[in-house]
């Protein structure tokens, strides 16, 4: 079970973290530092592509929900991306989709930041 | 039972020490006997040619009877080192020439106490002298011209020529054995000292690590097998914190997931209720690590009863803490709440809870308030699956979920905007299921979830039966489904049967 980010920039300053792998207890930290490092860089606009995620659990979404506030306070907001169908799932059911923004590609969830 | 170091140095300095005595004692004894020979040799060599000498130039006085030239010989002769008596013996056994005037003519008799010793070539005989002086005995026949025989010299050397320088070579001997066997001793201790203090060090290392100090490092700089078997240690005594570390972390972790399970389950009320009209059923059955789910039913004012169910984020003390501080401000709350849409309460919950909660934590919760009085329940969801009931009078089965996202992840505005609340009528047979995922996300072997459909099918099996057994009907089929596979979430299962 382990996990890799990839950050990249899109324009409108957005940073893209391409997550690949399972976000669980063990990896959350590694979603969880990420974060970390772009708030305190003052890079708040964030798009979580989570096409390659297989699994997320309570606390991976823990991870998002810890800094979407944070984000959200300095002018900035932490969006998903190309949840696959499980991920998707948890996500509907918890209703995080109440106050967290999903897209369904990254381009989007990128525009989104512009309106 | 510890064998002192000491010992081997004692016993490195003894080997050392004998063996020098016997190689320094073999070597004086070879060097001592080997100069006595050739002393005894040249002394006898010098003896006999100091004879022959004297033999062969006296000849002619002997013959010429020139007394004069004859003493003057004798006196030669007797002037060589060691030499008691020089004398010439004629054919009939008189003594024709010595150095003792007193003796001319005197018949030649050894002395009477003389003792043969040694007899050693031909010519030399060694007898004990007056005085107990060792005398060596020379003859040399003395030969006229033509090898006509005058008469014999016998001449006498003491043996005390020998035996001096011999007595100084062993002095010579002795001193230099004892210095060398004194420096030898000294040596061996210092080396045999050298060789084992590493070997103490090591010793006292390895103790001192045997105390439980695994910080330790023996100090060996010796660059040899010594030096080696100590950077060994050391190297085994790292591993050896490192595996003790892992283990006492581990164990760290063991305990506190034993706490937050010891919290968890005192929150879970272990009384059955008892509300008129309805029969409420419950099963709980944790899982070995995870430590999240919660249910509770309080007694509100007007009659009513709130249902509570909830799951923790996250496993541990820290969600075991949450769940504590769920539990308390619903018990103070609910009843403040109780006349308000069960949401409302959900409300309140959230924003005490959204300051206090931890980062990234929340909770996802089902509460529902029951009024006996009016036959329904009144519900509402902050990210909790769905509820199901049995409708008694055609036998299906309505889900429903209010909207709602969990308790903690936002403080206050959004959460109250977007929640909501549901009135659920209960006829008399129906059933109202309220659970946690762990039901329906309960795997088997082969990682299939039991899943929605097999526990709706499950519920419609068990259409007229009691809540009672309907719970028992759908744990057995839980765990029938999930056979070996080991439980990896909490189950929580709590059935309202409207009578």
């Amino acid at each position: 079970m382990s996990l890799t980010v990839n950050e990249k920039i899109a324009d409108g300053n957005v940073y893209i973290l391409e997550m690949k792998g399972f976000i669980d207890t063990s990896t959350a930290s590694v979603l969880e530092d990420e974060l970390k490092k772009l708030f305190l860089e003052r890079k708040t606009k964030v798009v979580i592509d989570l096409a390659g995620t297989e699994f997320v659990s309570s606390s991976g979404w823990g991870a998002i929900v810890g800094y979407l506030k944070k984000m959200q306070q300095g002018n900035g907001d932490i969006k998903l991306a190309a949840m696959v169908g499980k991920v998707e799932k948890v996500f509907k059911l918890m209703e995080f989709d109440s106050f967290i923004e999903s897209y369904a590609a990254v381009d989007q969830a990128v525009q989104s930041f512009k309106a | 039972m510890a064998k002192k170091t000491t010992s081997i140095k004692t016993e490195i300095t003894f080997f050392i020490v004998i063996l020098m005595i016997a190689v320094i004692g073999a070597l004086s004894f070879f060097i001592l006997n080997a100069q006595k020979e050739s002393l005894t040799n040249e002394v006898e060599m010098r003896g006999m040619s100091v004879a022959k000498n004297l033999a062969s130039n006296i000849a002619d006085f002997i013959l010429t009877d020139d007394e004069l030239s004859i003493a003057k010989l004798m006196k030669d002769t007797m002037s060589n080192k060691g030499v008691r008596y020089a004398l010439v013996v004629d054919e009939n056994g008189k003594i024709k020439a010595s150095n003792d005037m007193g003796l001319l003519g005197k018949p030649y008799e050894q002395h009477a106490a003389a003792k043969e010793l040694k007899t050693g070539t031909n010519n030399i005989i060694i007898f004990n002298g007056p005085k107990g002086e060792k005398i060596m005995d020379f003859t040399a026949p003395v030969l006229a011209k033509g090898a006509i025989k005058l008469g014999t010299v016998r001449l006498g050397i003491s043996y005390s020529v020998i035996e001096d320088v011999i007595n100084q070579a062993y002095i010579k001997v002795g001193i230099i054995s004892l210095a060398a066997i004194i420096l030898g001793i000294i040596g061996a201790f210092v080396l045999g000292a050298a060789i084992t203090r590493p070997i103490g060090v090591l010793a006292k290392g390895a103790k001192t690590i045997g105390t439980g100090n695994l910080d330790f490092k023996i100090n060996v700089k010796s660059k040899n097998e010594l030096g080696e078997l100590a950077a060994i240690f050391n190297m085994m005594t790292q591993d050896l914190k490192k595996a003790q570390d892992a283990v006492v972390k581990q164990q760290r972790i063991e305990k506190e997931l034993e706490v937050a399970r010891e919290i968890q389950l005192s929150l879970i009320p272990r009384d059955l209720i008892k509300i008129v009209g309805y029969m409420v059923d419950a099963f709980y059955k944790p899982a070995k690590e995870v430590g999240g789910d919660y249910y509770d039913v309080l007694p509100l004012p007007e009659g009513k009863f709130g249902f509570v169910m909830g799951d923790v984020s996250g496993k541990g003390v820290p969600a075991a803490l949450v769940m504590t501080m769920v539990r308390s401000i619903l018990h103070s709350e609910a009843r403040e709440t109780s006349d308000k849409p069960s949401s409302e309460t959900l409300k309140t919950l959230n924003s005490i809870i959204a300051a206090d909660i931890k980062e990234g934590m929340f909770v996802t919760i089902f509460y529902g308030i029951l009024e006996p009085k009016n036959n329904l329940i009144n519900i509402a969801s902050a990210g909790h699956n769905d509820t199901l009931v049995y409708k008694a009078k055609n036998g299906g089965i309505q889900s429903f979920n209010p909207r709602g996202f969990p308790i903690g992840a936002d403080p206050g505005p959004r959460f109250d905007k977007i929640i909501k609340n549901e009135d659920v009528m209960l006829e008399k047979g129906d059933k109202m299921f309220i659970f946690t995922d762990g039901i329906t996300e309960a795997m088997n072997e082969s990682n299939e979830e039991y899943g929605d459909e097999r526990l709706v099918e499950t519920i419609r099996k068990c259409g007229g039966k009691s809540g009672k057994e309907t719970l028992d009907a759908i744990i057995e089929s839980v765990a029938g489904f999930v056979e070996n596979a080991e439980q990896s979430d909490d189950i929580a299962l709590v059935v309202i049967t409207k009578q």
